[in-house]
């Protein structure tokens, strides 16, 4: 079977207006994939800038995959929550992106989307820290049958550098140009 | 394939230095050194070169405040592994010291040894930069300790920044940034059908 070779980090998010962040984050991949080794899911510390408006996690990311099929190329979600002093958290920030089809090292830059506040009462709740909606279905984040339902507003980016090696897809027949 | 027994391992070479750290605002601290520590998974062993290491106190004092602090502290080293899981990491832990021996934290940095690391020259090498988190205490009353005590507090073990799903929870400020300069040369990966081109 071919294998996918992936490491790399969730560097940092920029951009939001939450000082305290934290991401959560998971490698998803289709049926013909399996996971050998590593964690294909992880959880940042909360982290805060003492100047600037990022928060940088800079956490590690190794995962070994191995793939009977192209179909259902991993792809990587991502979720930022924000913290406030009372230890409560919601989320601020939804993202996805695909892994790179090219073998090499790739800084990626995921852009994110919150859902926004729906009537007054909502806005002024999440002005004052009381946190905005959350998706109670996550699968939303990824596919795109039932975005339509949704309002979002964007939000910050979360910038992540993936290395990426794959081996014997030649063997395969499967060609990376 | 002419045979022979091919070896099933490839080797890594990490050539490199921690060039400096530099803290927009200033150190706190007078002086500044570093701890690094190579960490690899289990699959990989260390032939050659020191897995741990400790730099110079340097300081940046005479010059503008948020001047480079620089170590050029050399990193070498020698893998050998079957995989690429478990890949090398390098966890800095930097401390401050006060003229008169009084040591504290600054935090830590980490970063992964580069994959591609043969593929750009010496000169158009960019630089690693490598945030420096420091972590907090939780909460209002762990603070007020830390103050009282006039203890800052540290990680037990900084190797849970490492592990994905251990430092859940933990609460990190970030200040400053550590540079490295970091090159690899691999041997026999591609014999093992490894796709390491560009």
């Amino acid at each position: 079977m071919a294998e996918v070779h992936i490491i790399g980090q969730i560097l940092k998010a920029v951009d939001f207006v939450e000082p305290h962040l934290y991401c959560k984050w998971i490698l998803q991949s289709g049926n013909a994939w399996r996971l050998v080794q590593g964690e294909a899911q992880g959880q940042t510390p909360v982290s805060s800038h003492r100047l600037e408006t990022c928060a940088d996690f800079s956490q590690p990311l190794d995962v070994h995959l191995s793939a009977a099929a192209v179909q259902g190329w991993p792809r990587l979600l991502v979720e930022v929550y924000a913290v406030n002093v009372l230890e409560q958290s919601w989320p601020v920030g939804y993202g996805f992106v695909h892994v790179p089809t090219q073998p090499g090292s790739h800084r990626l830059e995921i852009n994110t989307w919150k859902v926004a506040p729906a009537g007054w009462w909502n806005c002024i709740k999440e002005r004052f820290g009381g946190g905005g909606a959350a998706l109670s279905k996550t699968d939303l984040l990824y596919s795109g049958v039932d975005r339509y339902k949704l309002q979002t507003r964007s939000s910050g980016k979360v910038i992540v550098d993936l290395n990426l090696v794959f081996r014997k897809f030649e063997e395969y027949g499967v060609e990376f140009n | 394939m002419d045979g022979k027994i091919t070896a099933s391992y490839f080797s890594l070479c990490i050539a490199g230095q921690i060039v400096s750290a530099t803290f927009p605002l200033g150190p706190d601290t007078e002086f500044v050194f570093c701890r690094y520590e190579l960490v690899a998974g289990p699959d990989w062993l260390l032939c050659s070169g020191p897995q741990h290491g400790l730099t110079q106190m340097a300081t940046n004092k005479g010059g503008n405040f948020n001047d480079k602090i620089i170590f050029n502290m050399p990193i070498e080293a020698t893998y050998k592994s079957t995989s690429p899981f478990g890949w090398p990491q390098l966890l800095v832990s930097v401390f401050g010291c006060n003229g008169h021996g009084r040591e504290r934290l600054l935090g830590y940095a980490r970063v992964h040894l580069p994959l591609f690391g043969s593929q750009c020259d010496q000169s158009s090498q960019p630089m690693l930069n490598a945030p420096i988190l420091k972590p907090k205490c939780p909460n209002i009353i762990a603070d007020l300790t830390s103050w009282m005590m006039r203890r800052e507090p540290e990680l037990r073990d900084a190797k849970v920044l490492l592990d994905t799903m251990k430092c859940k929870g933990l609460s990190m400020e970030s200040y400053g940034t550590l540079e490295l300069q970091l090159s690899t040369i691999m041997r026999g990966a591609q014999k093992l059908g490894y796709n390491w081109h560009v």
